[in-house]
């Protein structure tokens, strides 16, 4: 991950109105952001369009970003508000979303065969992936905070808004569970 | 606290003092933490390498910019208008329009009769509608601009 002073640098040059400056930082953090989006959303399209809203509304704050977080940290606690609001308005998107994950984790189970046939192409980076999209919206997030953004368990604390021993603790069961999910579904291909 | 979860905080180091040393102690004796705590240490590892970032399409930078670039005209031409200088401007423009406006009545002479070759009843009509219509024509123009301004959607 970037460090912490590089990122306050180009802050600042943005905000003296090196509009140009901000290109590295959306460069920096598109995927990290587009990545834990997709956590919520599991649509690329819609992934894509809330990422890219995510990086204008921190452009108009970028102002109130006084440096006492990680960059990563305040951009993510952005992500959070911001899916979670877009997912509010699009309800009935979400609603179908989630119905063709259970779907899919359904045929995944009764069909188990043809799915492991269809795995054993994929390498052990794309398995992971699918493990992680089985799991529940919140769990795919921490593991993704966690591992993918390295963020620590305070830093996750102050995005979700909860206490770090209650994200100890989701995150003992967010790990657990794609433990039973890699363990169970794609054993001989990861362990 | 089970042993699953004081391992995962024990390769987390997030544990305190008096559990790190109770879980060494155990790794040391005991089998089974041995055999759990390198299961869950190669997950932990087979995570960290394995968990690969998505990424967007090519144009995602291009498009943020192009999006914020519209933001940053707005917020450019607003600072470029100093409020001081507007409110100065006006003000100069409506003292002169009073002054003379004062100027003008103090100069009337209103016992002179009027020349009705000028200022006959139908004159009088049709520079009071001119005036209706200019004034609504007006009125018109200043609601359209207030509709046309545009709405903040900051919803954080």
């Amino acid at each position: 991950m970037p460090q912490h002073t590089d990122d306050i640098v180009i802050i600042q040059q943005v905000l003296r109105g090196q509009q140009n400056a901000y290109a590295i930082l959306v460069e920096r953090y598109q995927s990290y952001v587009f990545t834990l989006v997709l956590r919520y959303v599991n649509d690329r399209g819609l992934a894509e369009e809330i990422s890219q809203d995510v990086f204008v509304k921190a452009y108009r704050s970028l102002k109130d970003f006084k440096g006492t977080s990680k960059f990563s940290t305040w951009l993510y606690a952005i992500v959070h508000t911001t899916c979670i609001s877009q997912l509010r308005k699009k309800k009935d998107a979400a609603i179908l979303l989630e119905q063709d994950k259970l779907t899919s984790v359904a045929a995944n189970e009764h069909s188990h065969e043809r799915a492991e046939q269809k795995l054993e192409q994929k390498s052990r980076k794309a398995l992971l992936s699918a493990a992680i999209a089985t799991l529940p919206e919140e769990d795919a997030q921490i593991i993704t905070l966690i591992y993918l953004a390295e963020q620590t368990i305070e830093e996750v604390s102050s995005i979700m808004n909860i206490t770090p021993n209650n994200v100890k603790v989701k995150l003992f069961r967010a790990r657990q569970k794609l433990r039973t999910v890699l363990e169970t579904k794609f054993t001989n291909e990861i362990i | 606290m089970d042993t699953e979860q004081m391992i995962w905080e024990y390769i987390d180091g997030s544990c305190d003092e008096p559990t790190k040393v109770q879980v060494q102690q155990k790794l040391n004796t005991d089998v089974q933490w041995q055999n759990m705590y390198s299961e869950l240490l190669s997950l932990h590892k087979s995570i960290r390498t394995d968990m690969e970032a998505e990424q967007p399409s090519l144009r995602f930078t291009k498009n943020v910019l192009e999006k914020i670039a519209a933001e940053a005209i707005v917020n450019q031409s607003k600072s470029y208008f100093n409020p001081i200088i507007i409110r100065s401007v006006s003000f100069i423009l409506i003292t002169s329009i009073l002054f003379l406006l004062g100027y003008g009545i103090s100069r009337t002479n209103w016992n002179e009769t009027v020349d009705a070759k000028y200022y006959s009843g139908s004159t009088l009509h049709a520079f009071l509608w001119i005036n209706i219509v200019l004034g609504l024509v007006l009125i018109d123009r200043i609601l359209n601009r207030n509709k046309k301004r545009p709405i903040k959607h900051l919803d954080q």
